[in-house]
């Protein structure tokens, strides 16, 4: 009975020292801690005029990519971003690309240009995508699984290396 | 930079007003181990000794807003325009363009950035006496 008293505390000793101790988990060049609070909630259709509410995603960690055709790292990124995506399951991370106030054609025409098959939603008037106020095109915003904005990474990511999907990794098994 | 616009569907009067102005495309790279600070208020622009004078970001959203420019076309400008302020972490960058007005010759430039986390830093200042403006390559 003594024996499983301390077992016990140690237990509860060793949770509260990982937990005390856990704090953010440290990104990787590139990726910035950005809490600006909840993330601004939208909705957003995509090119096959399917809606996508932000809200929905709550539960897993979103991966809230922001670009434009005219912006040269977008071009390099978006392969990566493909990759990368094939690495996760919808389960447990959702990868959501916004294009910013371009039109439907020029939005196709791009994606089937770098040959993805990642979808994206049309931010048409561009006003979501200054809710997030981002610093620049192309980035990245990582929101948790409660809603809450954690992350920004700026420019072009070439998402698919292990430095990038392990720490991606980290935030999911961290929940 | 025009034909970037006109590619975009910028409207005529938007276009009428830009095609006026000097369009300089800056690239920031942070290359160093401290964070450096970029502040547009800092940068100083002259030709033939005399100051340029540049317009601050949110004159440019004013100006578009109030001649009801689409929402989209005033957010595809608004990306293309350095930011006024950014820190920039170690190997960081980040660019885009600085609007002045127009005219034939080079343009000087002086420009400082504070260093460090408190900005306390060494002082960085960068000058250059021959910037022209973008031309169309498109």
């Amino acid at each position: 009975m003594k024996f499983a008293r301390y077992l016990l505390l140690a237990m509860v000793t060793q949770w509260l020292v990982a937990n005390i101790h856990a704090g953010p988990i440290q990104p990787p060049k590139g990726i910035r801690h950005y809490e600006i609070g909840p993330a601004p909630g939208f909705t957003l259709v995509d090119i096959d005029g399917d809606r996508f509410t932000l809200d929905a995603f709550r539960g897993r960690w979103v991966f809230l990519h922001f670009w434009a055709s005219w912006c040269g790292p977008c071009r390099e990124e978006m392969p990566t971003i493909q990759r990368m995506s094939e690495g996760f399951s919808d389960d447990e991370f959702a990868v959501l690309l916004v294009n910013t106030a371009e039109d439907e054609d020029t939005i196709f025409s791009f994606l089937a240009e770098i040959d993805t098959d990642l979808k994206s939603l049309m931010d048409a008037d561009g006003q979501v995508t200054e809710k997030f106020r981002p610093r620049g095109l192309p980035t990245t915003i990582l929101i948790d699984p409660q809603g809450l904005v954690q992350y920004q990474a700026i420019g072009g990511r070439e998402w698919h290396q292990p430095q990038y999907t392990d720490f991606l990794q980290a935030l999911i098994d961290h929940q | 930079m025009m034909s970037f616009y006109e590619a975009r569907g910028f409207p005529k009067e938007m276009l009428n007003i830009l095609k006026k102005e000097c369009f300089i495309t800056v690239r920031i790279h942070n290359k160093s181990r401290e964070i450096i600070w970029h502040d547009l208020a800092n940068w100083r622009f002259s030709h033939e000794d005399k100051p340029l004078k540049r317009e601050h970001r949110e004159y440019w959203l004013q100006k578009w807003h109030s001649m009801q420019i689409p929402l989209a076309s005033v957010s595809t400008f608004r990306w293309t325009l350095l930011p006024e302020k950014l820190d920039y972490l170690p190997d960081e960058e980040e660019g885009g363009n600085i609007i002045l007005p127009r005219v034939n010759g080079p343009i000087a430039l002086s420009a400082t950035f504070a260093t460090g986390d408190d900005q306390r830093g060494p002082v960085i200042t960068i000058t250059h006496d021959a910037l022209s403006c973008a031309e169309d390559t498109e």
